[in-house]
């Protein structure tokens, strides 16, 4: 089994705290959007919630996969071959893959989960076939990343079903901001620009591993800003 | 078309405009003011009074609805939700 770390070595274990951002952020605003949802009942509200847990949730499985890659595996072969490191893992390693994929799916579907609130989508059938495409993004950019080197092209389909999520998302809250005019919508849609702007450059990672820390730093950015807005929102007064 | 309020807004309605009285209307001004039928009125302000959040007093041949702490506390709370709402574009 074969697996693959796109982040330079100096750089381990920190994007961990950055994601860290990320799982708080995402977290929090599940928790009140729950709060929301058990005063107004609305399903809308419930799904967003189980959406921004869903995330949180994808974060925590990336942090702990990649906590796990990087530490145990430094005392395993490497090999360098071109920009990438390869490092060789046992069959019991397979725990990577899974959380890579767990990592994937539920970020996927964390994004789905926003983008059919906030387009106020109703027809379920439709939600069935983009429930079967994420999965099918998620096992073919893993497999992807962890078969052979030959299919590494198919890896950053991840980056680029997530990006085409947070356009349509980042659309929506500029649309937001522009009908609102409020501090909060523009830094609600500067947020999720970030984290699309991070996807887009996630995509080319594979040209050079510095480019996973530009990423990184977009999307702390980004997580760091929603955190921020949070702030905002449900200080005291 | 007038859009239809959701719980979250009647009640937001209800607290306010009793606040901005002074804290204290009479119950057939609220229902007025606030635009319910005498039922829904009824079950709204026995779910508040349930709640502490507000009071019911009897004076002369009127009752009146008083706001309490409780109800004050509640409406910055709901002011919250309702932005974070807007803000989300929920």
């Amino acid at each position: 089994m074969v697996n693959i770390l796109f982040s330079p070595r100096w750089f381990w274990g920190i994007d961990a705290l950055f994601e860290s951002v990320a799982i708080l952020a995402t977290a929090l605003l599940a928790f009140y959007a729950y709060k929301l949802y058990k005063f107004t009942k609305k399903s809308s509200h419930k799904y967003f919630s189980l959406s921004f847990l869903t995330l949180s949730l994808a974060f925590l499985a990336k942090v702990i996969t990649n906590i796990l890659l990087y530490f145990p595996s430094l005392r395993k072969n490497t090999i360098d071959f071109l920009l990438l490191k390869y490092y060789i893992l046992s069959n019991t390693n397979l725990i990577y893959a899974a959380g890579n994929l767990v990592y994937r799916f539920m970020m996927l579907l964390g994004l789905l989960g926003i983008f059919w609130v906030i387009g106020k989508a109703r027809e379920k059938n439709k939600l069935l076939i983009l429930l079967y495409f994420i999965s099918a993004v998620s096992f073919v950019s893993i497999f992807a990343a962890a078969t052979s080197y030959f299919i590494l092209e198919l890896y950053p389909i991840f980056h680029i079903t997530a990006a085409l999520f947070l356009a349509y998302i980042s659309y929506f809250y500029y649309d937001n901001f522009i009908k609102k005019r409020k501090n909060t919508t523009l830094g609600i849609f500067l947020s999720f620009l970030l984290i699309f702007l991070s996807q887009i450059i996630f995509i080319f990672v594979l040209v050079d591993l510095r480019i996973y820390v530009i990423a990184e730093l977009l999307q702390l950015a980004g997580y760091f800003l929603l955190l921020y807005e949070y702030y905002t929102l449900t200080r005291k007064k | 078309m007038v859009k239809k309020r959701n719980k979250i807004e009647i009640i937001q309605d209800i607290l306010r405009t009793i606040r901005d009285k002074r804290g204290k209307i009479k119950q057939t001004h609220l229902m007025y003011k606030v635009n319910l039928s005498h039922k829904l009125m009824k079950s709204y302000l026995e779910e508040l009074i349930a709640k502490e959040m507000i009071s019911e007093i009897k004076e002369e041949r009127n009752i009146y609805i008083l706001i309490k702490p409780r109800g004050e506390e509640f409406m910055d709370k709901l002011k919250k939700l309702t932005e974070f709402q807007e803000a989300f574009g929920l």
